[in-house]
């Protein structure tokens, strides 16, 4: 059931089987028709400019989720801050009871 | 939170050994790919065998699944990038900064995790130390420290707000 390349004989067409999203079936299919092409051409088109972009394609997606793990991490990292500043307060009011309990 | 998730789940995954596990295994990944292709859709071509062999030989160069790997390249291949936008991130790539940003993007993401792991150690016991504070302040109130008593933020935090940091941190936001 997962995308796969089915190799025949050495030198035959290779059978693509991939399960795309709604979103880029569509694309796919409008690039069909916009290009006037056939799907098994439309698709080596598809895939050379995929590998062509590749490291430039995911360059880009890095940016946008270390953006997001960026804001991620400082509201992690306030919350860290808040918890474990209330950890730091509970032993210092325990140390100041202590006190009160020795000095009582 | 997603990409928290993703990440979470990949450090969860467990190797399965024997035959009734192995079963189950199989059980799992069949309902995985199930649910992996009921909102998708399957294309079915031909394509030249050289070209078949370059997708396959650049995919196997990075690691990469045909199964994820296939589709990747569809969508990127289908990109709307303009190429004067493509040229920009090229050089953007190559600079000084985008090839720091690697690193930085590695690091922020392990920081956000270990950091993201020690808060839902802490959110685990949040109510225990909550009413720990609460009863020590009332402590400080009886024998007359009332100056010593400090203002927080979460004197004033109920239930729901320590549901919301168990949603979060324990939870993963998944309820």
């Amino acid at each position: 059931m997962f995308s796969r390349l089915v190799f025949g004989k050495k030198g035959e067409p290779v059978v693509l089987e991939a399960f795309l999203d709604k979103s880029t079936y569509e694309q796919f299919r409008d690039y069909v028709m916009k290009n006037c092409l056939s799907e098994s051409d439309a698709i080596v088109k598809i895939l050379e400019r995929g590998m062509a972009n590749y490291w430039l394609l995911e360059f880009k997606q890095m940016k946008a989720n270390y953006m997001r793990i960026k804001k991620l991490f400082e509201e992690f990292k306030r919350d860290n801050d808040l918890l474990k500043a209330m950890q730091t307060e509970n032993e210092r009011l325990k140390n100041i009871l202590e006190k009160a309990d020795l000095k009582g | 939170m997603k990409i928290i998730h993703q990440f979470l789940r990949l450090l969860k995954g467990k190797t399965i050994h024997n035959k009734e596990t192995h079963k189950r295994r199989n059980d799992i990944i069949s309902a995985l790919e199930a649910i992996e292709s009921r909102e998708k859709v399957r294309i079915k071509v031909t394509i030249p065998y050289e070209t078949a062999g370059r997708v396959k030989l650049f995919l196997e160069e990075k690691g990469i699944l045909e199964g994820y790997g296939i589709p990747l390249l569809i969508q990127y291949g289908l990109a709307s990038e303009s190429e004067e936008e493509l040229e920009r991130l090229k050089n953007e790539m190559k600079s000084e900064n985008g090839r720091k940003l690697w690193g930085e993007y590695a690091v922020t993401k392990f920081r956000a995790y270990e950091c993201f792991m020690e808060n839902k150690a802490m959110v685990m016991s949040l109510s225990i130390i909550l009413n720990e504070n609460k009863m020590l302040k009332r402590r400080l109130e009886m024998e007359e420290l009332t100056k010593l008593i400090p203002k927080d933020e979460w004197d004033s935090w109920d239930k729901s707000v320590v549901d919301a940091y168990y949603q979060k941190y324990v939870f993963e936001g998944r309820h």
